[in-house]
């Protein structure tokens, strides 16, 4: 069977699943653009064709030029980047105390991030936005930053920790031996040879970071601190929505995160498999 | 480095995360469990309040049918992704040539999406005058008229669930794909040169080498899927006549619309106690968990 791969499911029905995998998986993408180059009067005819008889890039031009969209974007990269960096850091060295010691307490406090993991966000804000009413960190991007980290360190501190274990611990050991602090040897010995795992944990933190939704419903009220997510939310609730312009919104907030994920696609299942199952 | 400095270094680099954790999560989590046991005055707690804000929850008539729908959803999302990710999963690990190398990338875009953003796109997929759903079906004469997706209390939640598998079904093809790459094809090669089937190969060889990512990815899958809010919120917002209306959606009505902490909090510690015992019995079923990560090795 060389070259034709392993026979785990009949032949015959390879391609149709393939391509009928693939026609599902892009039909929605393709008819968010296919929107998104409408003209106003084109999206609200009762005839629905599958691309527009006259593209035109005005809905981008619209949502663009208006300067909200470019807010929210702005809003959403400074929430995601900061997040991303605090979170990553922090795991890091969390992950590293977790790989090269045995502790008490070691065992209790990655039970409690593996349940900080299942809480349902949901649960988290009521209590939050009292707590945060109260600090002043209600409509403030640093709200946000510190509720995103919170969310993403448990899942970022598990791959991490797998993959500073595959590094072998007389590697930092000999650096110590050299002179080298912990922390010294940790920033110079470990983080360079984990590089690709801090890559693939610092996406996954910005994607989640990126895509998040209920913490910025309910801490954000002034529109000029709105996050992509929720102002999108709030371009589809207006009484006369614009399809062409949310679509066109929603193309230039998911275009960056997509693309970066089909080029990480291989680390990605690497990443979470190695945080996620051992051995 | 001296003995002392080896003890406490571990707490020294764990503290930053804990601190943030225990500030952001248990601190909440705790102040939950209070305001679920006190009466709401205004926006913060007031008096004890007992098992008032339980009892008042479970008495609603849209707790049981936020709970009955809640289950609905995570039920068929969780499945629905399985076998098609499965079935997926399995048909790409078989095409190994170069054009199998370039598609596999596409597979995952969904998953990248913005939920808010899968829940417009199909929101205006599903729009009853313009939509493309209904373009597609009244133009092969399957349906006479515009159909009402979102907007009739039978279909609304199909209709999220389709959506919701559109979002969730590339997760489970990456992982269970990512398990397939590391069967040794050689066990394949021995069962053919045995006259196996594929029947027999993906009971004998594959499913039992990829079961722990299985355990994993169905148990993630339960989690994500039972506490997920933002597809619900937005097509919907529970509606029509509460038919999509899950747990996470009556929470949020009931914090931020009625302004009724106490009870929202209640609702979410039951809510929580389920997705724990969820996956509680999920372990016990053998399905695996992540929990065995961190264990003395």
């Amino acid at each position: 069977m060389t070259g034709r791969g392993p026979y785990v499911i009949p032949r015959a029905i390879v391609w149709p699943i393939v391509i009928l995998g693939l026609l599902l998986t892009l039909l929605p993408i393709f008819w968010m653009i296919s929107t998104a180059v409408r003209s106003n009067r084109e999206i609200h005819g009762s005839e629905i064709t599958w691309w527009p008889e006259n593209p035109t890039p005005d809905a981008f031009n619209a949502v663009l030029s208006g300067g909200q969209v470019g807010t929210y974007l702005l809003n959403t990269t400074v929430v995601a980047a900061s997040t991303t960096i605090v979170a990553t850091v922090l795991a890091l060295l969390a992950a590293y105390s977790y790989s090269r010691f045995r502790f008490r307490g070691r065992k209790l406090t990655l039970r409690f991030m593996l349940l900080s993991q299942m809480l349902p966000e949901i649960l988290l804000i009521v209590p939050l936005f009292v707590i945060m009413a109260r600090v002043g960190l209600v409509d403030t991007l640093t709200g946000l930053i510190v509720c995103y980290v919170a969310v993403g360190l448990p899942f970022c501190t598990w791959m991490l920790t797998s993959y500073v274990d595959a590094i072998p611990r007389e590697l930092d050991e000999s650096a110590m031996i050299d002179g080298c602090s912990r922390l010294q040897a940790l920033w110079h010995v470990i983080a360079p040879s984990v590089i690709p795992g801090i890559g693939v944990t610092a996406f996954f933190c910005f994607l989640l970071s990126w895509n998040q939704y209920v913490f910025p419903a309910v801490l954000i009220n002034d529109e000029s601190r709105y996050v992509a997510s929720v102002g999108i939310s709030f371009m589809m609730g207006e009484f006369q929505t614009s399809w062409n312009e949310v679509m066109a919104a929603a193309a230039v907030v998911v275009a960056p995160v997509v693309v970066v994920a089909m080029f990480l696609q291989r680390y990605l299942a690497r990443g979470v498999t190695a945080g996620a199952v051992k051995g | 480095m001296s003995r002392a400095n080896t003890k406490f270094a571990p707490y020294g680099f764990i503290s930053p995360a804990l601190i943030v954790l225990i500030a952001i999560i248990a601190g909440p989590m705790a102040y939950a469990f209070v305001l679920s046991f006190s009466t709401t005055v205004g926006e913060t707690g007031g008096s004890w309040a007992g098992l008032a804000n339980y009892v008042a929850a479970i008495n609603r008539q849209g707790f049981w049918n936020a709970l009955v729908n809640t289950l609905v959803f995570t039920l068929s999302s969780v499945l629905g992704q399985f076998i098609i990710g499965l079935g997926v999963a399995l048909a790409l690990y078989q095409v190994q040539n170069r054009l199998g190398i370039l598609i596999r990338p596409i597979f995952i875009v969904p998953w990248a999406v913005m939920p808010v953003v899968v829940a417009t796109i199909w929101s205006w997929i599903y729009n009853p005058t313009s939509g493309l759903l209904n373009g597609i079906l009244m133009g092969v004469g399957v349906v006479p008229g515009p159909v009402a997706w979102l907007g009739d209390p039978a279909l609304a939640m199909p209709a999220v669930i389709v959506a919701n598998l559109w979002r969730g079904t590339p997760f489970v093809v990456l992982m269970l794909f990512a398990a397939l790459q590391g069967v040794r094809r050689d066990l394949y090669e021995a069962a053919a040169l045995d006259g196996a089937g594929w029947m027999t190969m993906t009971r004998k060889i594959t499913l039992p080498i990829i079961r722990p990512t299985i355990g994993v990815v169905l148990l993630l899958n339960t989690v994500w899927n039972f506490k997920l809010f933002d597809l619900n919120q937005v097509m919907t917002g529970g509606g029509p006549e509460g038919a999509t209306d899950i747990l996470p959606t009556l929470i949020y009505r009931l914090a931020f619309q009625n302004g009724d902490f106490g009870q929202a909090t209640s609702v979410a510690i039951l809510m929580l106690l389920l997705t724990i015992g969820l996956t509680f019995v999920m372990s016990i079923a053998g399905l695996g968990s992540p929990a065995s990560e961190g264990e003395e090795k």
